[in-house]
This record gives C-alpha cells, structure tokens and sequence, in this order.
C-alpha cells in the first residue's frame, strides 16, 4: 500500500503545480498528478482543499478558483495574489543540480548556471558540488543534447560510434527511444539501421551525431530495447581465477562461481554479450584470470593479448 | 476543523497578498486555519512548522528581528523565465525521466518537484529507462545518500555500522563533509570522530545509520571551509597509500586521442604531441593502472613508468601463451 503523504509533502507539490494552473484552462488531473509523482485521486483531494483557500475575507473573489470536474481541473479565474510560479527551494535547485551534474553539466556549465540562478534565487551550484558529486558522464555534451531531443522528436541520427574494443569508428542511422545510465556510462537505447536490431550505445563512444530531418515510426517495444543489462538467454564463459585472486561479483555482471579446485583456483560462470567486452575484461587481469571456454571467448582473449602487446611495442 | 493543508495554503496566500509585513499576532487571527482556543506556545509551534513548510516549498518568507514581523521576498518566490535551447530543454527532461526512474538517485521527490515548477514533461509516454547510478541495492544507496547528504548540509553528525573491506564491523561516528558517486557506488567523506581523521566510506558497507537529531537547526560542527569532494574522486589506479604514488606517462593515438579528455576527466596534464595526446598523471596502484589501459583500450599505450611497460608487455605475452 502506497505511504500516506505528509502535511508537508501534499502542501509541497500543490505549490509546485500552481504554475500549470493558467486561467480558463481545462486540465486533465491524470497529467499533474503524474508531473508531482501522486494519484489522480490524492491529487483531487488536495486541489479541493485548495479551491478552499483563500486571502481574508475568504469571500468567492478571494478564493482559489478551481473544480474539480469529473477527470479534469477546470481553473476558472485568476489566481488569488498569485504572480505565477513559484522558485525552486534550495533541497529542490540542490536536486536539479545533482542530476544535471550526473548527466555531464557541471556547476561551470552555462547551462546550470542559466537554469539555476533562474529557478533559485541566491542559489550556488558550485557550493552544492563542494559536498556532492554525481558526476560521471564521460560524454560529449553535444551528442548527448542531440539524442535526447531525438528522443523526444522521433528523428533519425546519424552517428559515428566507436566500437567497444576497436579503433576504428562506424557510421550508422539510429532511431533512439532513451537514454539511460547504469554505472558509470550513459547508453542511448536505439532501434540501429545498420544491424536491423536493437542495439544500446555508450554514449562515450560516440564520437559525433547529427539529427537528420527524418522522423521515424514508433516501432513495437522489445525485451532486446528494455534498456537494462539482462544475462537472460546470454552466452556463458567459464573462467578460471588464480588462487588467492577473489570473483567480485559487481565486476562480472549475472556471473557466478560454480566451483572450486585442488590449488584454490575458482571456477566462474560469466555471461557475455560479445566477445570483444569479454576478452577485453579478461586480459585487463592479465593472467590472473583465464578464459576456459568456450573457444571463441579464449580466442577473442589470445587475439586481442597478441595485438596489444604489439601496440605496445 | 481546516484540513492543515488548507491552512498552510492560507498561510502562503497571505504572505503573497500582504502588502506590508505582518506579524505572528495578524496571522494567528486573519489566517483561517489557526484554531482560536490553541495557546501561545501551541500557535507557536504550528506557526513554525508551516513558515519550515513554505520555504521547503520554494516561498522566500523574511523575518525583521526589529518589528518582529515576517514578509515575503517575492524577487525570490516567483520565478523568472529562463530561454533554453530545444536540445537543452529536451537534455533536461530526458535525464530528468531517467533519473527519476532510478532507485540509487537520493533526490527523487525534491527533483520531480522542481522538474514539475519547470514545466519540465518528464513522464509522458516513454520507454522505459532501468537507470541506475549505484549498481549495488540501489533502493537502499538512494535512501542512505538521501539521509547523508542531509546531515551533511545541516552539519549533523552520524553514526553507523561500518564493514571494511576485510569484513570487520565497527561503530563510527562520523561529522560527514560530502558524498561522491564513482564507478556504480556512492561514498562518503567525513571526520571520523575517534580517529580524528578525515576518512572515506562505501555506502553501501553501512548499516544501522543513525543522523543526530538533537538541536535540529543547530549544526555539530563546521566543515573546513576549503572542503572540496572532488578532491576524493580519483581515477581506479590512483587510490593506495600516498608513499607508493608514481608518475605515469600515457599517449593517445591519434584514432582515439578525442577520448582523451574525457578519460582524463580532469587528473594529470594533458597535451598535444602531433597527432597523439600524451597524459601525465600520478598513479598509486600498477595493478590498476594495468587494467585502465587494457580495459579502456585499445588506443592508449604506457610509456612510464618504462618497467612497468615491459612488465606489461611481457605479461601479455603470457596471456597470449596461456590462451593458445
């Protein structure tokens, strides 16, 4: 059963919405509730209270000219004093900040500073990331901008993405439909029409994007576009770590170990999506873990050791 | 009897309508909602949670210690419009969903609330994003942070559980300064109180937090005031005791010298040599630094320390061997 919003809480996100709450407009309730996070029911009850209110002497003039009808808020005349909406509070500019740092703007970035000293008064992004730091995006600003309006538009991008484990970059049309960030990396979720599948991007490896002018349809949703990282269905590897060298778990996403041997020795089952992710992590341990099959993983492993020692020269 | 919701929307109503200040007196007899037979030290009491309530809102409400009087900043209550570019726009509503969505993000409410003050349309039909910051019980990261990052703006200390990497379990009492998220986790950095040390914590590794509640608006004690978290984010390969720090020196090729800068993310220098970018930057731990360079590879080469490069190169053979 959902908690019971407090006296507060309920006082809070009505203020919120009195901004949405134009004169002579019809406004389904369904659509503010869902801007505060309540129930089109809750939300009812807290606008009635509010078509309550009112300045002294509490006459019809002075009260809050809103009803309630059947699944809509009717607003019905001017608000009472009100001059629109109201700034952010601190706890709320604090929130906004964090999440636009999480998403690559920083407290120097134009577009913190323009939104919050808007939305804030006196308000000091650069004193709130001295004591909180969500930053990790390691993307490029632009590209994340275009796909998220693309997002939003349904437009077609062209970008030029650089494979995981290669040099070498691709250019390729991609519907995208979210994005998203799990751990440390934000991925775009896209329908790509180079592959004819689904495909998620980390947004870091792509190296530019153009919106083009061509929308697209919205296309039936899949468990292949969910956006999360699922080991459903995937490959396993089975490797083996080193005596002595611990299977972390959160550094093998869905794998497990299955058992252990004479020497100490653990055996792990991984699953892997590609064998360039796969390898890649394997030879990051160089030599403390190894790929035991199947033989594509071990090859993938033995290849791309050869080709970075090369590099190394 | 008014629903104290209605009171408060008075109350807020009253502050926007007044055209001069007004004292406690005025609003306990012109504000519906106050009950008439309530006592001075009740009123008080109900008065000061609904000004703490409005200003949670976002209304700017000033207090003359003179007149003993309260009035509204209206500059400071109502907002001003702000030109945003489409694509800015469209960034903030797109990771406002995402976030939102995310049980390790500790801001939910206070972010969809000045989401929704911005007319920001964060949930309309979308796909759904399965976001997550921290990537361990996420739920609980979110809720813990939230809880921190509390105490760490109003300066009240906290106490918790902690298990170290070894698995031992101690008490801590802790003044927290900060927080900072890295590579799926959050952490928190703070005095420790018996140790007199500043120290960093796994969130994650807490349990049975407790944030001082005593004296609410009285703050425990004071961060020092160059306190900077970033300065405790550090790349994977530069944490370790301070004596075995070394200097590296990396080079870009010139295919993937566009990620230097962010793969940097601001440690060491950065410059141009031709068409690569060379990266010098201090490092503690050769284990991890081995592993940054061969997991963010390829495209990046280790030039110093020159025997950890060969020991590098000669352990790659190896690999190669053993996967033959």
């Amino acid at each position: 059963m959902a908690r019971k919003a407090s006296t507060s809480e309920r006082a809070r996100r009505t203020i919120a919405l009195l901004g949405h709450l134009k004169p002579d407009t019809r406004i389904p309730l369904e659509d503010l509730a869902r801007l505060v996070g309540t129930s089109a029911s809750d939300l009812a009850q807290d606008l009635t209270a509010l078509s309550m209110c009112g300045v002294w002497p509490y006459d019809p003039y002075a009260l809050f000219p809103v009803v309630i009808e059947g699944s809509d808020v009717v607003v019905f005349g001017d608000m009472p004093a009100l001059r629109g909406p109201v700034r952010l509070s601190a706890s709320e500019a604090s929130a906004l900040a964090t999440a636009l740092q999480a998403v690559g703007f920083d407290a120097a970035d134009p577009l913190t500073s323009r939104l919050l000293a808007a939305a804030s008064a006196g308000f000091d992004a650069a004193s709130v990331e001295n004591s909180l730091r969500s930053m990790i995006a390691t993307h490029d600003r632009g590209v994340y901008e275009t796909l998220a309006k693309a997002v939003e538009d349904h437009v077609v991008v062209a970008i030029e993405h650089m494979r995981p484990g290669g040099e070498e970059s691709t250019t390729r049309e991609i519907e995208p439909v979210a994005l998203f960030t799990e751990r440390s990396a934000w991925y775009v979720t896209a329908w790509c029409r180079l592959s004819g599948s689904w495909r998620t991007f980390r947004v870091d490896r792509i190296r530019s994007s153009v919106a083009t002018n061509e929308r697209f349809a919205a296309r039936a949703r899949s468990s292949d576009a969910s956006g999360a990282f699922t080991a459903e269905g995937l490959p396993l590897a089975r490797l083996r770590f080193s005596p002595g060298v611990p299977f972390i778990p959160r550094e093998w996403p869905g794998g497990r170990v299955v058992e252990q041997e004479t020497d100490g020795s653990l055996i792990a089952e991984v699953p892997y999506a590609g064998t360039p992710w796969i390898a890649r992590r394997i030879l990051a341990r160089v030599g403390v873990v190894e790929a035991v099959g199947p033989p594509e993983v071990r090859t993938a492993v033995r290849d791309l050791a050869e080709r970075t020692a090369r590099e190394l020269g | 009897m008014i629903d104290a919701v209605e009171r408060i929307f008075n109350l807020a109503l009253h502050f926007i309508h007044a055209s001069r200040p007004v004292t406690a007196e005025e609003i306990r007899s012109e504000v519906a909602g106050y009950p008439s037979d309530q006592d001075d030290l009740a009123f008080a009491r109900m008065f000061e949670r609904d000004k703490d309530d409005l200003r949670l809102a976002g209304l700017a409400i000033l207090f003359d210690e003179e007149y003993q009087s309260y009035s509204l900043d209206r500059t400071a209550t109502f907002a001003v419009h702000v030109d945003l570019s489409d694509e800015e726009a469209a960034s903030i509503r797109v990771a406002g969903s995402a976030l939102l969505e995310d049980p390790s993000f500790p801001f939910e409410t206070d972010l969809r609330l000045a989401l929704a003050k911005m007319a920001a349309e964060t949930d309309t039909e979308r796909w759904p994003s399965a976001s997550r910051l921290a990537d361990e019980n996420p739920e609980s990261q979110g809720t813990v942070v939230s809880t921190l990052s509390r105490a760490a703006e109003t300066r009240k200390r906290v106490s918790f559980d902690y298990t170290n990497s070894s698995g031992r379990s101690a008490p801590h009492g802790i003044e927290p300064f900060g927080l900072f998220l890295h590579d799926g986790r959050w952490y928190l950095v703070g005095r420790d109180t018996s140790l007199d040390e500043i120290r960093t914590y796994t969130v994650d590794r807490m349990t049975s937090i407790v944030a001082h509640s005593r004296a609410p608006k009285t703050p425990d004690f004071e961060r020092p005031a160059d306190f900077d978290v970033a300065s405790f984010v550090r790349q994977s390969f530069q944490y370790g005791p301070a004596e075995t720090e070394f200097e590296t020196e990396m080079r870009f090729s010139p295919a993937s010298a566009w990620r230097a800068v962010p793969l940097a993310a601001g440690h060491g220098t950065l410059r141009q040599d031709g068409d690569e970018v060379v990266w010098v930057v201090p490092a503690r731990s050769r284990t991890e630094l081995i592993r940054f360079i061969v997991e963010n590879g390829p495209g990046i080469r280790l030039v110093r320390p020159a025997d950890l490069a060969r020991d590098l190169s000669t352990r790659l053979r190896e690999v190669e061997a053993l996967h033959g």
